[in-house]
């Protein structure tokens, strides 16, 4: 057996150090240290030598590349004629290009998510920077921002349900969405005010709609039945305030149209589904789900 | 149309946070194990966990949620055993697991049992085990029959075992005057709290610690204390001696908190298979004390003091308080996790240097202590409490095991050094 210089513990005989100070068992008697008996070893994972990828030289060399023909482009425009007038057409290109393919060697950790976000902001700035360049305006750059804002809200909601895998947050995150994207068409798109006293309360009724139907799925577990049928309620109160809304919207009077053809189908179809679902099985079930 | 027929159970008191607070590195778990004299035959184990789940109906559930709390349902799946993991009490992922709270782990001679806490406590998981070793050696052959002081696997589970300890408690003392001493869960003390780096998630560093009873029990006479006290007590001197060295300025020395659970069961006398545990806290100010003499008798004081009936019920009547509120039994049980959460990662859980808990002695019938070796008791990972110690006795000796997440054994190594010095003999154990 062997002892710990250092504590004074008796050690077990697969150990080579002592766990408490670490310090070496030096024990002539012992000739092989076993094998731990009692816990499994971790796997012996050979250490590869990371191959130093020098991610920030590499950056720097991308860099230097994308400065100097900036710089050469900028020259010949200033050679031939005199101002800087073309030269910002390919020096916003360069920009963008150095933003998408060296900027990341700088940073330690890139996700595919991360990286998508930049390059979304990168392209808004460099439409933005070249409508202004070339037109002196923002006018066709207003619909590429916006476009690219939407694409960024749907690519950012399949990372956020991949990652959070939760109802309540992704739902949020899309209705907060819609409502920074409705007012971001109004205030660069130029629509009018009322475009968003149409959209807030589609939105609104969306976000409510889920919330109720997240909690009542939740708190019964009515399996797929009842999820049908809070989907067919739910789409049909949706159709009555999206007629109600674009109603106003167009005709500036409340009223509906086309809604009470989706609720006269919709509704008794999800009355059907009620009926066949009741039995007094579904009291037990909800005992469980709403005990208190 | 499926048959609603399945059993289902009620979180107990105690069970209802731990939902909200299960993670990776705050799996709520912890692990009951015996070694055997010889290698375990995988295929044996599997056979008598299976022989034993009729009589254990509350711990073979799912953890279902519902609108205002979680419940548990009755699980038909297919039992599962698991060779062991280097670094144990990792979180239990119920889609791997069939949907079982509790896995069952093997390693060459050791049988462990890793259980979720909503499940049960210490004491109901040691008898769980007991059951299922009990039945495995006598399918093995190595007994001639399961012996009284274990479970028999086939008498059904009396109601008793399945129902809230608490709420019973509660019944019984209803007509008691409230003049229980004040408590609160929620410390309002700024204690001590050891700050090292984090190990990754995946890792826990375990050291079990063994020595003998008669040399730990003469220790304690000594100091006029049980072994409980005087390992809670060098754990909070471990605790002392750590602050001494991180902060120089005296006057800036916080108290030094300890958690003691409690097995209720040796108050009252409830056959509760479910959490039937409560918490005491040792509390020392270092700057009142000047030797460990002076922390045995302060800690004995204050146990003896929060282990007193009234102080008792009035911890039983707080834990109960929140789950039958009637305000907060009908908040949606998002909300109510979400503060729990928040409630525990400021107030409650970060006041505390460790935790400690004595499960006792284990006894074993004749037969099957001829067929088993040691028995020990881990406290899974928290990440609040950075280290913890679980502690059974068996055979005559003391199995003291530590379990941390963080990267120095700064406990551990002041608490089994001066055990040296105290002329008791440890033999150490690791997973490392």
């Amino acid at each position: 057996m062997s002892y710990c210089v250092q504590c004074g513990v008796e050690l077990s005989k697969y150990q080579s150090k002592c766990p408490l100070c670490e310090t070496d068992v030096v024990n002539p008697n012992i000739k092989v240290i076993e094998a731990n008996s009692d816990y499994p070893d971790y796997k012996v994972v050979a250490e590869e030598e990371k191959k130093k990828v020098k991610r920030y030289v590499t950056g720097i060399i991308l860099s230097i590349q994308v400065f100097v023909y900036s710089v050469i482009v900028l020259i010949i425009d200033l050679l031939v004629d005199g101002t800087i007038s073309w030269s910002i057409i390919p020096i916003l290109s360069l920009t963008l290009l150095w933003f998408g393919v060296a900027y990341p060697f700088f940073r330690a950790k890139n996700t595919f998510f991360r990286l998508f976000t930049y390059d979304c902001i990168a392209v808004m700035i460099f439409l933005v920077a070249l409508n202004y360049a070339i037109s002196s305006n923002f006018i066709w750059s207003r619909f590429t921002t916006v476009s690219i804002m939407i694409l960024w809200v749907i690519i950012a909601g399949i990372f956020i349900t991949d990652r959070i895998r939760k109802v309540l947050p992704v739902t949020i995150f899309y209705i907060v969405c819609s409502v920074i994207l409705s007012i971001a068409m109004v205030l660069f798109i130029n629509t009018t005010m009322s475009f968003l006293f149409a959209a807030l309360p589609i939105i609104g009724t969306v976000f409510i709609l889920s919330l109720i139907s997240y909690f009542i799925y939740k708190s019964s577990s009515s399996g797929v039945l009842g999820l049908i049928m809070m989907v067919l309620v739910d789409a049909s109160l949706l159709c009555v305030i999206i007629d109600l809304s674009l109603h106003y919207y167009l005709v500036a009077s409340l009223g509906v149209s086309w809604s009470i053809l989706v609720i006269g189908v919709l509704i008794p179809a999800a009355s059907t589904l009620f009926a066949i679902k009741k039995s007094s099985e579904l009291n037990t079930i909800i005992s469980k789900k709403l005990h208190r | 149309m499926k048959q609603h027929k399945t059993k289902w159970y009620k979180l107990d008191t105690s069970a209802k946070i731990y939902p909200a607070l299960e993670s990776e590195r705050n799996p709520a778990l912890f692990r009951v194990s015996m070694s055997l004299k010889k290698d375990v035959v995988p295929q044996v184990l599997l056979e008598a966990l299976k022989s034993i789940k009729g009589r254990f109906p509350y711990y073979n559930v799912h953890l279902k949620k519902g609108l205002f709390w979680n419940y548990l349902e009755q699980n038909d799946n297919e039992l599962k055993i698991w060779q062991d993991h280097p670094a144990p009490c990792e979180k239990i992922y119920t889609v791997l697991n069939n949907g079982y709270l509790y896995k069952v782990k093997y390693y060459k001679k050791k049988i462990s049992l890793d259980i979720f806490h909503v499940l049960t406590d210490g004491y109901g998981a040691m008898e769980f085990l007991k059951t299922l070793v009990a039945q495995y050696l006598f399918l093995s052959g190595e007994i001639s029959k399961v012996q009284n002081g274990i479970l028999l696997p086939d008498e059904v589970p009396p109601k008793e075992e399945e129902e809230d300890a608490f709420l019973k408690v509660l019944e019984l003392e209803k007509d008691n005057k409230k003049n229980d001493q004040e408590r609160t869960l929620f410390n309002e003390s700024k204690n001590y709290q050891i700050k090292d780096r984090y190990l990754p998630a995946y890792k826990y560093k375990i050291i079990t610690g063994i020595l003998s009873v008669d040399e730990m029990k003469s220790l304690a006479k000594k100091y006029n204390a049980t072994i409980t006290h005087i390992l809670a007590a060098l754990y909070i001197e471990a605790g002392i001696y750590l602050q001494a060295s991180k902060v120089k300025d005296k006057k800036k020395h916080k108290s030094v908190a300890l958690q003691v659970p409690v097995n209720m069961r040796k108050y009252y006398a409830y056959n509760c298979m479910r959490n039937f545990t409560l918490f005491v806290i040792p509390t020392i100010d270092p700057r009142k004390v000047t030797c460990f003499k002076d922390i045995v008798c302060q800690v004995k004081k204050q146990m003896d003091e929060q282990l007193d009936k009234s102080c008792l019920l009035a911890m039983v009547r707080e834990n109960c308080a929140l789950a039958t509120n009637l305000i907060i039994k009908h908040v949606p049980i998002d909300i109510k996790n979400f503060f729990i959460r928040l409630i525990n990662n400021t107030k409650s859980a970060s006041r505390f240097v460790g935790t400690i808990s004595n499960l006792g002695v284990v006894s074993l019938p004749e037969q099957m202590a001829a067929a088993v070796d040691e028995v020990s008791f881990l406290i899974g990972k928290s990440h609040n409490v950075k280290c913890s110690c679980g502690v059974t006795g068996y055979n005559n000796k003391i199995y003291i095991s530590f379990g941390r997440s963080m990267k120095n054994p700064h406990i551990e190594r002041h608490i089994f050094t001066s055990l040296v010095k105290m002329g008791i003999k440890v033999k150490l154990k690791s997973n490392y």
